[in-house]
């Protein structure tokens, strides 16, 4: 086991599986959205409050699981990176963010439209799993800011984990802070996703959906580090063996 | 057709799941643009590098 | 014990001799303490022309606007906070010293509060007044800023670490502390707005106070960790 993930952090190690891993998550991503989609769609009996205006929440909730999974990625691999010195777990946290403020963005829009029929606006301070969102991408714009603010690679690493596990303890309190808030807020109406029994034709599409975003997520992630991996190592022998085969060599 | 109309709501499902396809496919021509201009960054480098020798 | 060790300066002398260091270092430039203090009062007194509110309206978004105005000028200060050492080199002594670097960026974060949360307490109850706030409502406010300055300093000396010696520090530092900033902003304002409508409020002094110690004791560790990487 050890052996194997030992292997599997030597960066041309990682670079030749992944390019056969990406495929599989890919495909298999998209076969879980598309049932998803289509029995989320017109197979799930439509909701008795919200009638077929619920069905938002079958790419409202996979979106904001991601979000937030986007972030424990990014603060565990910036431990790893940080505590082990391991340059791919610090490849890996590069690539989670902008991943995970795309995620969160799209948790926010769905979460909008979602609220207009709900509440007759297209924002709701009232709510605190929206507002929990937005200072979610806020961390992870400052997260990215600090990134591209710093030239030196190894430095940027190191500096933004820092960060990254600072904003992993902040952010239960933000929502345990945005929770009290809105439990005095008068007139606040919470997202109900489904309520304690679910009907089984409305669960699965959204068990399956939530399962297809992460292997999307899985294979967006899989090709960013790749990038970064042969960004990082653009000195190294194997990077110029790999772009300039020996028979090619001027 | 009747299906794809999802009553008074049909307006917000489908942009929902329409800005959710065109984020998830923004996400992959990101990915692969930057895969592309980091091999072609290399190409030149490894070039000029080789010839210098 | 061999003799050497007893030569050190024990670890209080250390943090006491680095705040004393940067108090006298603000007594000569005074424009660094009271230049945030203007700040603070300019923006407190900008929501009363701009939105020109009624005495309830008033009574009833001053403590928010006390607080936004608090955050923004505690952010403008952290700037400096460890930039004249970098510059000048005295942060690499700061580093290499025999004391553990975070009691020195504990002391460099309360050195910030006597600085720049103290005085913006202290100057707090002239803002209330002119806010109409009741005497008693007053006690509140500067309680809830006194606590959560202190957590913005601490919280700031890590931002402030990881960004100083970068071109853009500035704005990005404001970028990074304001989303970690915000339960402090949250319950300091509400707080006081709750004893302002003579709801119970004690639940918010003590998260506060919670945060707080949390801030002391894990941040001096993290502004540690980033003065090393940022200064390598």
């Amino acid at each position: 086991m050890w052996s194997f993930l030992h292997k599997l952090a030597s960066p041309p190690h990682f670079y030749g599986i992944s390019a056969r891993m990406i495929p599989w998550f890919y495909a298999a991503g998209l076969l879980a959205v598309a049932y998803g989609s289509v029995a989320g769609l017109f197979y799930a009996p439509a909701d008795e409050e919200m009638n077929d205006g619920f069905r938002i929440i079958y790419v409202h909730v996979p979106a904001a699981f991601i979000s937030m999974s986007a972030y424990m990625v990014m603060a565990i691999g910036a431990g790893i990176g940080l505590i082990w010195r391991m340059k791919l777990a610090h490849a890996v946290a590069a690539g989670a963010a902008p991943l995970g403020a795309w995620f969160t963005f799209l948790a926010l829009i769905t979460g909008s439209i979602w609220g207009r029929p709900m509440w007759g606006t297209w924002w709701e301070w009232g709510d605190p799993r929206l507002t929990s969102e937005l200072l979610l991408l806020f961390l992870y714009f400052g997260y990215m800011a600090l990134r591209a603010a710093i030239d030196d690679t190894a430095k940027a690493d190191k500096a933004s984990a820092v960060l990254a596990l600072v904003g992993a303890v902040n952010i239960p309190i933000i929502h345990f802070s945005v929770e009290w808030w809105t439990s005095l807020h008068q007139g606040s109406t919470l997202l109900k996703s489904g309520g304690p029994a679910m009907h089984p034709d409305m669960l699965y599409p959204l068990l399956a959906m939530i399962l297809g975003f992460a292997l999307l997520f899985a294979a967006l992630l899989l090709a960013r580090v790749r990038t970064e991996v042969l960004h990082r190592e653009r000195r190294t022998r194997w990077v110029r063996d790999l772009i300039m085969p020996a028979g090619e060599a001027a | 057709m009747e299906i794809f109309m999802m009553g008074k709501y049909s307006a917000h499902v489908w942009s929902s799941f329409g800005i959710t396809a065109v984020v998830l496919i923004i996400c992959v021509l990101q990915a692969r643009r930057r895969h592309r201009i980091v091999l072609s960054d290399l190409r030149v480098r490894i070039k000029a590098m080789e010839s210098e020798q | 014990m061999s003799g050497q060790d007893r030569q050190l300066p024990g670890l209080m002398e250390g943090f006491i001799a680095i705040v004393r260091r940067d108090l006298l270092l603000a007594w000569k430039r005074p424009g660094d303490v009271l230049n945030p203090l203007f700040f603070f009062a300019m923006v407190a007194s900008l929501f009363p022309l701009a939105a020109a509110p009624s005495p309830e309206q008033l009574m009833l978004n001053g403590p928010g606007v006390v607080w936004v105005a608090a955050l923004l000028a505690t952010l403008l200060s952290l700037n400096s906070l460890f930039l004249s050492d970098f510059e000048d080199g005295s942060l690499d002594q700061i580093i290499l010293s025999p004391q553990p670097l975070p009691l020195l960026g504990l002391g460099k974060a309360a050195a910030h509060w006597l600085l720049s949360g103290l005085p913006l307490v202290l100057v707090s109850p002239l803002i209330a007044v002119s806010y109409r706030m009741p005497a008693d409502i007053v006690g509140v406010m500067m309680l809830t800023l006194a606590l959560g300055t202190v957590s913005l300093s601490l919280l700031g000396a890590i931002g402030a670490a990881l960004t100083v010696g970068l071109n853009r520090g500035n704005a990005l530092l404001s970028l990074l502390i304001m989303p970690l900033a915000m339960p402090v902003l949250i319950f300091g304002a509400r707080t006081v707005s709750l004893a302002a409508t003579g709801d119970p409020y004690a639940a918010g002094i003590y998260f506060l106070a919670a945060y707080c110690m949390l801030a002391l004791t894990l941040a001096p560790f993290a502004t540690a960790a980033a003065l090393k990487i940022s200064n390598e």
